[in-house]
């Protein structure tokens, strides 16, 4: 049995103070972040990205021409000095055009995913926190929603209501909600039956404080790495849907653009086909290395850094 | 068991009503009227035209007698193909599509269930490392990419197989189901290890070793069943995703199915072509996906059991 | 022929009596070591033993003390890669375990040395039916038919006490209860009739009166068909209960070992010494008695009714209890799991809604209090939990999970003020300040316990209601989170509900008692009282198995 040192009194514990040296404490988020940094693919994707947003928020400035800048002299021309990567069947220049069209392809997959986060956390939250029969309903339409074909109803939207660029991703990211929504609202519904939560109701927190305090705190791991593997998949579709010419319009264009005129021309210049592909399956890598990295870190019992049984 | 089949079935009527009423409203709230894209037609030819399609009545009207057609199979004469029925169309496209899908469906389980489960039994080595990295090259090269590329390679410089068709010469279904089930495979893969992984963490696992069990006992008679789990839960979704991928297989390829047709009704805005075929993928997109839940309660003892 | 069957039995005798001459399995300085992320530590250290044929020797010590891990060594069974075997022997007819290759290890498991785990629930495949689990072993390792096997696995279910065996052969696990899935995996490890079972935490899973009863079947098993058994526990009531021979762990050492009754007697080393003193056996200590019959009551409950509905079917969880706590009194409520113990402390502190009942708290009726009121009076109920990781968010500092109340309530107003109130409630709990701006998961589970407790007694509230506060740690460190809690108690004048499915643990904290079973409260009184001349049957049986297991 510990020995318990008497009350002090409230001058003597100021005084104190003073004299207590804390020691440093490491929080989960350290934990993960030093994880993290130790997976040199996650890693790599993680510089891969940050580069490719940083060159896409400075296109305009740093772009060698024009994007709709053509000569029609030169026509399709293979990399050289004046044009790296080479030049369309117009003459545009092909690496203008692609850091363009990746402003265009990351700029929906950002912005989708936002909105699926907005609608998802929100209704997750709402959901799972609440429970009961407000639960029971907005899972149902969740369900419902989910049984959907979504992607053919997309299209259809697009096919409706013209290509426009809002709509676009404004479809997509009310696609990837619902998974959001499932995802927060399980997280939540398991932390609820925690005891710390508990501990904060008898404490008295309000509905709100607890929320804030410590539910939100807590999912934001899972969050963090759907969000993660979600832009991908966003970025996947706007390139699937304006490969079919149902997504974004010339004069933009975007990677998924690029590589379907790439796939018209691939016989005579192969090089169309190749960059744009290239481009787009580079971002794909390093976003998926990303998320899988960050899953691996957030949750340390996550199955790809468990042991086997057999040697 | 029969008692959750029922609630899944019945679960699905609604949708199925939504699918089909957000199908026709959407289309008929369309800016403009199907005959607009044309040179200004005379008032007259488009007021017959618009009585040929019994477009001039009102539209709780045209949504009733729609939904009548619909119930015997009926979806109505196609705009850009005035001599021919949309069934007529859609009938011809869905037996292809459908062979197309199932052979990606085939490639993709094989390929997906075996190299999961061989990097999940030695997670961290070569063995695993080798499968799921060309698992994730299968996910960050989509079909749009992976398809023409296999035309380039296998189509037109190696000359070893037709970079179009279906069913006209030898060998032109390979390239298509692969492009198609290549991307599903990739996910199956990834699911597949982390199930197996998860289940392998159990303790029955340890228990089963104990007893003296092999390793592929163990795998095979212990650990696959719960190890497919996510699969099956994913079966539903990957075949909404083969269907609407046929759009872009069969564009590269040429293929005259389901998925082309819709592509081409979209360019063409042939409206009771758009909504037909949306119909009908999306009835089957529901309709598979109930299999799929009824599939994955089968597996399960302790569903299967639930009154 | 009878000349011949004579013969027979004296040249098996003669055999016998050359085996048992030397022990069945002889390990000599197994020593496993663990590389997790670059660090190593040895889990086993040089651990030697005998057992013979047909002896039972126990494996005790508490989690972390290598225990299971030297079980599991002998059978090739440890995770991959991290642990590996870095020498020792375990001899096993003239071979070697600990260098076998796995296809040679592999006739010996489950075959000659076979094995029970703790928990039945995740031990058995829930895909497969119980019967296929159970005849796998002697389809593996016999050539014997599925009908014979089927024959025999019938037999043996039946005489581990499974009735109706045949139908129940077809059933899955989730269809047993735990104690019938314990049995079944029982039966399953006898099936081919192996040499030694090696029964990992049997019983730990399962609820006291299940626990008692499966040790008894282990006892008659090991005897009537002859194994020699190892048993793992960290519990010492029941390796006392069992075992001839005893080994005590401690870090990967095995500090003692002996034999049973020698080692209880007379305790050689420090550690044992300290784990049979670990858990009181004893009454309240005198110190910390305060009962005093006049006192004001403080909290009064009156016909609490819980129903919740578990797949659409209404469950009565809490069945018209009442009971109520003097100032200053410690109240034990046991029961088993399920008995309802803890809907009934979370009825009182408003976290589940009641169907009927009244609390009054001191003067006020807390039952209605709703909004700002109920905020008010939530600082007079404070609760500690079982499992003390659970109970703290781990995204937050020590010093914030405690500062949380304080500034709720503004019990301190300024940066400065509330962190040295902070620092204090450390201290009270005996908590180096040092550690403020740690997070939950540096700590250890009584560490955080502590936490816990802080976290509670900041808001000084009149009662305390503790929920299996001890039950997640291990023995040693029981003693002193009890220790704490009483001191704290006395010191601070609380009032505190003390839930436990343990009775030695509730006789050593509760003034008074009471037991639920079912959702009911079917006897309370004193507790001296109550121990010595139960009224209920139930009551006497609870009593009996703790009095069996000291």
């Amino acid at each position: 049995m510990q020995k318990l040192t008497a009350p002090e009194n409230m001058t003597d514990s100021l005084k104190s103070l003073e004299h207590i040296e804390f020691e440093g404490g490491r929080s989960l988020w350290n934990d993960a972040w030093i994880r993290l940094k130790r997976n040199r693919l996650a890693m790599f994707g993680f510089w891969v990205m940050l580069f490719l947003v940083s060159i896409s928020l400075i296109t305009p400035w740093l772009a060698p021409y024009g994007y709709e800048i053509q000569d029609l002299e030169l026509g399709a021309s293979g990399p050289s000095l004046a044009h790296w990567l080479g030049t369309d069947t117009l003459g545009r220049d092909l690496l203008t055009r692609l850091m363009y069209g990746g402003r265009v392809s990351l700029l929906v997959g950002f912005a989708a995913t936002a909105v699926s986060l907005v609608v998802g956390v929100l209704w997750g939250i709402v959901a799972g926190y609440t429970g009961g029969s407000v639960d029971a309903v907005m899972m149902r339409i969740v369900d419902i929603l989910y049984a959907l074909p979504f992607m053919i109803f997309v299209i259809l939207l697009m096919v409706v209501f013209g290509q426009s660029f809002l709509l676009l991703f404004l479809a997509i990211g009310l696609v990837e909600w619902l998974t959001m929504a499932r995802i927060v609202r399980g997280q939540v519904q398991a932390l609820r039956r925690q005891d710390f939560v508990s501990a904060a109701i008898v404490t008295g927190l309000s509905s709100g404080q607890i929320m804030r305090r410590h539910i939100l705190p807590n999912i934001m791991g899972p969050v963090i790495v759907y969000i993660t593997l979600t832009i991908p998949a966003v970025m996947l579709f706007e390139a699937f849907l304006s490969f079919l010419g149902l997504g974004v319009q010339p004069p933009q264009s975007s990677w998924g653009v690029l590589i379907a005129t790439g796939v018209e021309t691939m016989e005579e210049y192969p090089w169309l086909l190749i960059f744009p592909g290239l481009a787009l399956s580079i971002t794909l890598f390093a976003l998926n290395f990303l998320g899988d990295g960050l899953r691996d870190a957030l949750d340390p019992r996550s199955a790809s850094g468990a042991g086997g049984i057999y040697e | 068991m029969s008692k959750i089949i029922l609630a899944r079935i019945l679960q699905g009527i609604p949708v199925l009503l939504i699918v089909v009423t957000a199908t026709f409203f959407l289309v008929r709230a369309a800016p403009g009227g199907p005959f607009d894209a044309e040179r200004s037609l005379p008032a007259e030819v488009v007021k017959n035209l618009e009585k040929r399609y019994n477009l001039d009545a009102p539209v709780l009207d045209q949504y009733v007698d729609y939904l009548g057609n619909l119930v015997r199979g009926d979806f109505g004469p196609s705009f850009r193909y005035p001599n021919r029925s949309v069934t007529e169309l859609i009938a011809t496209g869905v037996p292809i599509t459908f062979e197309l899908a199932f052979y990606a469906a085939v490639i993709a389980l094989l390929i997906g269930v075996a190299s999961g489960v061989i990097a999940s039994v030695r997670p961290n080595s070569l063995q695993d490392y080798l499968p799921m990295s060309l698992a994730m090259t299968g996910i960050c090269l989509p079909a749009f990419l992976l398809g023409p590329m296999l035309v380039l390679i296998f189509g037109i410089w190696l000359e070893w197989l037709p970079v179009s068709g279906w069913g006209y010469s030898p060998g032109d279904k390979i390239l298509p189901s692969v492009t198609l089930g290549s991307a599903y495979a990739a996910y199956i893969a990834r699911l597949t290890r982390a199930g197996m992984l998860e289940v392998l963490l159990q303790d029955f696992i340890r228990t089963a070793r104990a007893k003296g069990l092999s390793m592929p006992g163990v795998v095979f008679r212990h650990a696959l069943r719960g190890g497919l789990a996510p699969v099956v839960a994913f079966s539903g979704p990957a075949v909404a995703g083969l269907l609407t991928g046929s759009f872009v297989v069969e564009t590269i390829f040429q293929i005259p199915g389901l998925g082309r047709f819709y592509v081409q009704a979209a360019f063409n805005r042939d409206y009771t072509m758009i909504m037909g075929t949306t119909i009908l993928l999306s009835c089957l997109i529901v309709m598979l996906n109930i299999v799929a839940d009824i599939f994955a309660v089968w597996m399960n003892p302790r569903l299967r059991q639930a009154k | 022929m009878v000349y011949a069957t004579r013969l027979t039995r004296a040249v098996h005798r003669e055999r016998e009596a050359f085996m048992s001459s030397q022990p069945i399995l002889s390990v000599r300085n197994l020593t496993v070591v663990f590389s997790i992320r670059g660090r190593k530590f040895t889990a086993v250290d040089k651990l030697s033993f005998d057992i013979e044929r047909g002896e039972t020797l126990g494996i005790v010590g508490e989690s972390g003390s290598g225990k299971s891990v030297s079980c599991n060594a002998l059978l090739g069974l440890l995770p991959q890669p991290a642990a590996k075997i870095s020498g020792g022997q375990a001899w096993f007819e003239g071979s070697n375990l600990l260098e076998l290759r796995e296809k040679a290890l592999r006739k010996i498991r489950g075959k000659r040395i076979s094995m029970v785990f703790q928990d039945p629930m995740t031990s058995m495949n829930p895909y497969i039916r119980i019967g296929d689990q159970v005849v796998e072993p002697l389809l593996l390792h016999s050539h014997s038919s599925v009908a014979e096997a089927k024959d025999r696995a019938i037999e043996l279910l039946e005489q581990v006490g499974i009735h109706d065996a045949a139908r129940r052969f077809d059933q899955y696990p989730h269809e047993f209860s735990g104690g019938m899935r314990q049995r079944a995996m029982i039966a399953m490890a006898l099936i081919t009739a192996p040499d030694i079972l090696i029964a990992d935490e049997p019983t730990s899973a399962l609820d006291v009166t299940v626990q008692s009863q499966i040790l008894e079947l282990l006892k008659t098993m090991q005897e009537q068909h002859g194994v020699s058994l190892i048993l793992v526990s960290h519990d010492l009531g029941v390796v006392r209960r069992v075992t001839d021979k005893l080994v005590v762990m401690d870090r990967g050492v095995a500090v003692e070992q002996g034999e049973t009754r020698q080692v209880f007697a007379a305790p050689a080393h420090s550690y044992t010494q300290k784990l049979l003193d670990a858990i009181p056996h004893t009454a309240k200590p005198e110190a910390h008695r305060f009962l005093r019959k006049g006192a004001p009551v403080c909290l009064r409950a009156k016909g609490i009714k819980v129903t919740f509905s578990i797949k659409h079917r209404p469950f009565t969880a809490v069945d018209n209890v009442s009971f109520q706590v003097r100032r200053g009194e410690v109240l034990g409520i046991v029961g088993e799991s399920g008995s309802g113990k803890t809907t009934l402390s979370q009825a009182i502190l408003r976290l589940v809604s009641m169907d009927a009942g009244e609390v009054l708290l001191e003067d006020v009726w807390i039952h209605r209090l709703r909004g700002a009121a109920l905020k008010r009076q939530r600082k007079k109920v404070q609760m500690v939990f079982q499992d003390p990781y659970a109970s703290l968010n781990p995204r937050m500092t020590v010093h914030d999970i405690i500062a949380e109340p304080i500034r709720l309530h503004r019990l301190a107003e300024g940066v400065r003020a509330v962190t040295a109130k902070v620092i204090r409630l450390m201290q009270d709990v005996g908590l180096s300040p040092e550690w403020a701006n740690k997070y939950p998961h540096e700590f250890s589970g009584g560490q955080c316990q502590r936490v816990a407790i802080a976290r509670a007694i900041a808001v000084e509230p009149l009662l305390l209601i503790a929920d299996e506060p001890v039950s997640a740690l291990d023995v040693t460190i029981q003693a002193q989170v009890l220790n704490l809690l009483l001191e704290l108690v006395r010191r601070k004048g609380l009032s505190m509900i003390f839930i436990s499915h343990d009775l030695a643990v509730v006789r050593y904290m509760a003034d008074r008692v009471a037991v639920m079973k079912d959702g009911r409260m079917i006897e309370s009184g004193e507790t001296e009282t109550v121990y010595a001349r139960p009224k209920e049957r139930y009551t006497r049986e609870l009593v009996s198995l703790e009095m069996i297991a000291e």
